[in-house]
């Protein structure tokens, strides 16, 4: 492969250096595949934990004024306080607690796996997959104590 | 994962994400032990459970403060790395930086007015 430019290369370093530049910068644009079909990729028990847990972390973001409002209210006065509680009874509240209980708890152990990773622990393709299947269902069955716990 | 705007603090940045997840972690599992083994029926209850001291400190709010401040540490790394995945359109993706960080650290003051009149 060879780029031709109207303009005369310089040779040195720097000019070697822009040229693999362009080259790369090239490839990149030209070599892409344009249409992935993403639905004839399967999606590993890892993959499928990592994705939860970025999905579950931006859920995650978006309720924390919800529970500062919460702290606030309760802990201002007795009418706050009765307030949250009454907010609380409604079943859709329930329902959008239970699936915000739900991401913290993935996010909260799908985030531990990913510490071990860190300290290289279980790296290994069978470990991921068994810890994985571990994340999801230990988060699955902590979800629905906090459900019981709710209702 | 490529941050365009903190590259240059990739380590650092790194390791504040760990270690404020061990912050919430260590938060989480003890508030919630300690929250599960206390009677709260009422406001009073709850607000002298908030309150409530060790050797003269309001340990509760302090361990809050310690939490809300890793997590808005941790979300603001978060989110950046997910904001520059997934947006390539420059400008948006800037604006959506920026809203994102001015809400964190108006979250900040907040909990922290929050906190101080509990």
């Amino acid at each position: 492969m060879r780029i031709s430019s109207g303009k005369p290369q310089p040779n040195n370093k720097q000019g070697n250096a822009n040229k693999s530049g362009n080259l790369r910068r090239k490839a990149v644009v030209n070599d892409r595949p344009k249409n992935l079909k993403l639905t004839t990729i399967g999606l590993p028990l890892p993959a499928l934990i990592s994705i939860l847990h970025r999905a579950s972390g931006v859920i995650l973001f978006l309720v924390i004024p919800c529970f500062i409002w919460a702290l606030q209210m309760s802990l201002t006065s007795d009418e706050g306080y009765q307030t949250v509680q009454n907010v609380m009874q409604c079943w859709l509240v329930k329902l959008m607690l239970l699936g915000i209980a739900w991401a913290y708890i993935h996010h909260f152990l799908a985030g531990l796996r990913h510490l071990a990773h860190d300290a290289h622990w279980w790296e290994g393709l069978a470990q991921a997959r068994s810890t994985s299947k571990l994340v999801l269902t230990l988060s699955f069955v902590l979800t629905i104590i906090v459900g019981v716990k709710l209702w | 994962m490529v941050n365009t705007q903190t590259n240059r603090h990739g380590h650092s940045l790194w390791l504040i994400q760990r270690f404020s997840a061990v912050v919430m972690v260590v938060y989480s599992l003890t508030v919630i032990l300690i929250y599960l083994n206390t009677p709260i029926h009422t406001y009073t209850d709850w607000k002298a459970f908030f309150n409530s001291t060790l050797f003269g400190m309001a340990w509760l709010k302090i361990l809050t403060l310690l939490f809300l401040l890793g997590l808005f540490l941790h979300a603001w790394i978060g989110v950046s790395d997910v904001i520059s995945d997934y947006i390539s359109h420059l400008k948006l993706r800037f604006t959506l930086q920026k809203m994102m960080e001015l809400a964190l650290c108006g979250y900040t003051c907040w909990s922290i007015w929050v906190l101080w009149n509990a």
